[in-house]
């Protein structure tokens, strides 16, 4: 069973609330739904749509062909999605859309029975698609519960009253299922991050990167956290450092353009090695962009930025489930071996929702890693074997000298060259025991038992995983940790006589990290930069061919 | 007194100023410590880069040398990651008033009870004479080729207008007044700012220019929980180099409002255990 929906209208309609509630209702019902959402950088007009697919089996993309029903809260939605439609697709919409295959609603009539205002239109052809479907009302009315008291209510039930036609070929029986996950890649990172035990959450709104942003400070009460938005990136990025040296388990976010600011910062992590956990959502660039459009291109940026030499770790999650360990696992390594650690996700990850029947977790240490009771003369970069130790904090009794310049062991300014070169060691020693460290973390991850080899990261998993399900003959590749770089991927790849690159950028950039780690070079690329995720249909489509 | 001092070497040059502010501080902090209204302990320092960053190095403190012009935010952090803890932010006129100048007007602003001593010697000294944000028409930059034609910048006014509750002035080599002003904005809880007039001896001696202009605000009876006035004296000198101009020291204005800690809830948060909490991911649950 699949149900492909589109609800498409202009900013400011409540185009993704009510794909939000659709979907959560769905979930309800016991089914699988992914929800993609589209959208544009105005806060009125324009035209958004979120793209719904619904399975009774795991989904993982949406669809923009053969959609079942076009929700169209104005008329550009089905100038701009009609030709999608099934054959036996319906266009459920008010009477003053003009198109065929309609099925009308007169929303404003009900609008005014129920005494609400246009704004809950949404709610009226949501419920009337409901109905079509032959779904119990209270499903709907349950999820869909909101500040505005009861006026939904009435309107779920005046809609109700209507004769609308129940599509017996479309009709959906409500399964009687365990409860499921249904989670946007901004509330994954969310979750993970308390989960990890995050006390400070510090950024500067920037798209699309601010859903992080709003959730936690939803949340701050509830979880003991600060949520605070200070004067720009390069102050979010200073304050967490200092936030972080005095204690605090500190998260910064921001996309592309903010995390550029951040760059000099991220350096003074790395000397004064004071960890730091960097969300960066990645957003289509170069510079401001297409802020409200995905891409790929800052995966080398992530890597190399920064000025000079110095260990860090960079995971980019494939799906909103694997989003909720790879924050843990940021926090864990960050502040056990203090360094930086960048989470790289993007538009597509963060602000699409998908289901999991469970969120299976490795529980890693909360811990902050300090040392609260240091000994006389205690020394925050003492030459260790391992390169790392518990860090003491200010407020103990000991003195905590940390340092943007080189320093010696206490932490005091120097231009000693024999102390320099050991301090450039120590911080590089620890990279040998976080790469262990690492290889218990599934790094990466074969999919499938086909003889073609698809290699990707990042968000490209989801619809690739789609795909995979009606591909002849394939495998997937998922590699996660881009630092420490899992270089024994190089055994996996040579395996296959047929692999193929598929990047959401314009020159392959993993392809080239993988390149200069592995010496592997993968000619057959599919790469996609519009701005735009792939889906599985075109991502079948092109690796058939192959 | 106390002997706070760390066993480096002091690389500012022979004489500097510099040392003015360093032995105010550490006489500050030995008082504050010996009158039991302050802990070692409980204290940090954040530095800046150029010649005033240094000073960090020199006092056995805690400590976090950060970047160029970011020692206010990295202070406000510490602040927030511990609220705790006394912070002490060191910087230079470069680091406050070119490079950071966005993180002044904010720390004004929003009030965290964090110190900020400005080093101004009117210069970049460390990278051997340019003009910054404070220095007067007519002196010879080396990077503008030529004189310096544009009016300086007056950093008592902005900070007022900022919205700064403790806002001084002070003299380096004037130390018993230094130490009274530190003394003072240490006590002060919210965000106390002291610009210090620090004469650079080698690119801008301005020793006799001001010592010839100074007066301190307490000997003329200035209430300094008088905004209007505080402002008004804070326009007395515009930071040229007039021959008549008159300048004042000590402390303008002082008020107290809520702290940017206290708003946001700020806690000693090591002393805080979480536990791995899958309970969270029941948000996501339907």
């Amino acid at each position: 069973m699949e149900l492909r929906i589109i609800i498409g209208g202009q900013a400011g309609q409540g185009v993704q609330a009510a794909a939000q509630w659709l979907s959560k209702a769905f979930v309800k019902a016991g089914y699988y739904v992914f929800n993609y959402r589209y959208y544009q950088s105005l806060i009125r007009g324009g035209h958004n749509y979120n793209s719904i697919r619904i399975s009774d089996i795991p989904v993982y993309s949406h669809a923009e062909e053969d959609i079942d029903f076009i929700i169209a809260l104005d008329q550009d939605t089905v100038r701009i999605h009609k030709n999608k439609l099934k054959e036996d697709g319906f266009i459920i919409a008010d009477k003053r859309i003009i198109v065929d295959k309609k099925i009308e609603v007169d929303t404003m009539d009900i609008l005014k029975k129920a005494g609400s205002d246009k704004i809950s239109e949404n709610v009226v052809l949501i419920a009337a698609l409901w109905k079509i479907l032959g779904l119990d009302k209270e499903i709907l009315k349950n999820i869909i519960k909101t500040k505005k008291g009861d006026s939904n209510d009435k309107i779920i039930d005046l809609v109700y009253e209507l004769n609308l036609p129940i599509l017996e070929s479309k009709k959906i029986e409500i399964k009687e299922t365990k409860s499921k996950y249904h989670l946007t890649g901004s509330e994954a990172v969310a979750y993970g991050a308390i989960m990890a035990g995050l006390d400070i959450y510090l950024a500067y709104p920037m798209t699309p990167a601010t859903p992080l942003l709003h959730i936690l400070a939803s949340l701050k009460d509830k979880y003991n956290i600060l949520v605070y938005q200070p004067d720009n990136e390069i102050g979010v990025i200073n304050m967490a450092i200092g936030a972080s040296y005095a204690g605090a388990k500190v998260m910064v976010g921001t996309s592309g353009g903010g995390f550029a600011l951040m760059n000099e910062a991220l350096s003074l992590a790395g000397i004064s090695e004071i960890p730091v956990v960097i969300y960066v959502a990645q957003r289509y660039t170069p510079a401001t962009g297409m802020a409200t459009h995905t891409l790929q291109g800052d995966l080398k940026f992530v890597l190399n930025a920064g000025h000079g030499e110095f260990p860090r770790i960079v995971v980019a999650p494939g799906d909103q489930k694997e989003a909720v360990r790879r924050t843990i696992e940021a926090f864990y390594l960050s502040y056990k071996y203090n360094v930086p650690a960048i989470i790289l996700s993007d538009l597509f990850l963060a602000e699409s929702s998908c289901t999991f029947d469970s969120i299976e977790l490795q529980e890693l240490p909360t811990d902050r890693f300090l040392e609260l009771n240091p000994e006389e003369g205690y020394k925050l970069y003492k030459l260790t074997e391992e390169g790392y130790q518990k860090r003491a904090i200010p407020g103990t009794n000991a003195i905590v000298k940390a340092n943007s310049y080189e320093h010696d062991e206490f932490g005091v300014t120097t231009e000693d060259p024999d102390i320099g070169k050991a301090m450039h060691e120590k911080r590089w020693r620890k990279m040998k025991y976080i790469e262990e460290e690492v290889k218990n973390f599934e790094p990466y991850k074969l999919y499938g038992n086909g003889s073609k080899l698809i290699v990707s990261w990042g968000s490209n998993k989801l619809p690739i995983l789609e795909a995979l399900k009606k591909l002849d003959n394939w495998s997937y590749l998922h590699v996660s940790y881009i630092s420490p770089f899992p270089k024994d991927i190089k055994d996996i790849i040579e395996n296959y006589n047929k692999v193929v690159l598929v990047e959401n950028n314009v020159t392959g950039l993993f392809g080239q990290v993988l390149r200069e780690q592995t010496g592997i070079n993968i000619d057959i690329k599919i790469l996609k930069y519009n701005g735009e995720p792939f889906n599985a249909e075109e991502l079948i489509k092109k690796l058939s061919n192959i | 007194m106390l002997n706070l001092r760390t066993q480096y070497k002091i690389s500012w040059c022979p004489g500097c100023p510099n040392f003015g502010i360093l032995a105010a501080f550490n006489k500050a902090i030995s008082e504050l410590i010996e009158e039991k209204k302050i802990r070692k302990e409980e204290i940090v320092l954040a530095g800046g880069i150029g010649c005033a960053g240094k000073i960090v190095d020199y006092i056995n403190i805690s400590s976090f040398e950060g970047l160029h012009g970011r020692a206010l935010p990295l202070g406000v952090g510490i602040k927030l990651g511990n609220p705790s803890l006394k912070v002490i932010v060191f910087q230079g006129d470069g680091d406050t008033y070119n490079e950071g100048l966005e993180h002044f007007i904010s720390a004004s602003k929003e009030n965290p009870d964090i110190k900020l001593i400005v080093h101004d010697n009117k210069i970049f000294a460390l990278t051997t004479g340019q003009h910054t944000f404070t220095t007067e028409e007519g002196f010879y930059s080396k990077s503008l080729g030529t004189t310096v034609f544009e009016k300086p910048l007056n950093p008592i006014a902005l900070a007022l207008i900022s919205g700064a509750t403790f806002v001084a002035r002070g003299y380096a080599l004037w130390i018993d007044h230094l130490k009274y002003i530190i003394k003072e904005a240490i006590l002060h809880n919210g965000f106390s700012f002291i610009e210090v007039l620090q004469p650079c001896i080698t690119f801008h001696d301005l020793r006799l220019y001001y010592e010839k202009r100074m007066y301190k605000l307490e000997d003329v009876g200035h209430d300094p929980t008088n905004f209007e006035e505080a402002l008004r004296k804070s326009l007395e000198y515009d930071y040229t180099m007039k021959e008549e101009a008159k300048i004042p020291v000590g402390i303008f204005y002082r008020s107290e409002r809520q702290t940017l800690e206290d708003g946001l809830g700020a806690k000693e948060w090591y002393k805080i255990t979480r536990t791995f909490n899958r309970e969270v991911l029941e948000l996501a649950k339907i």
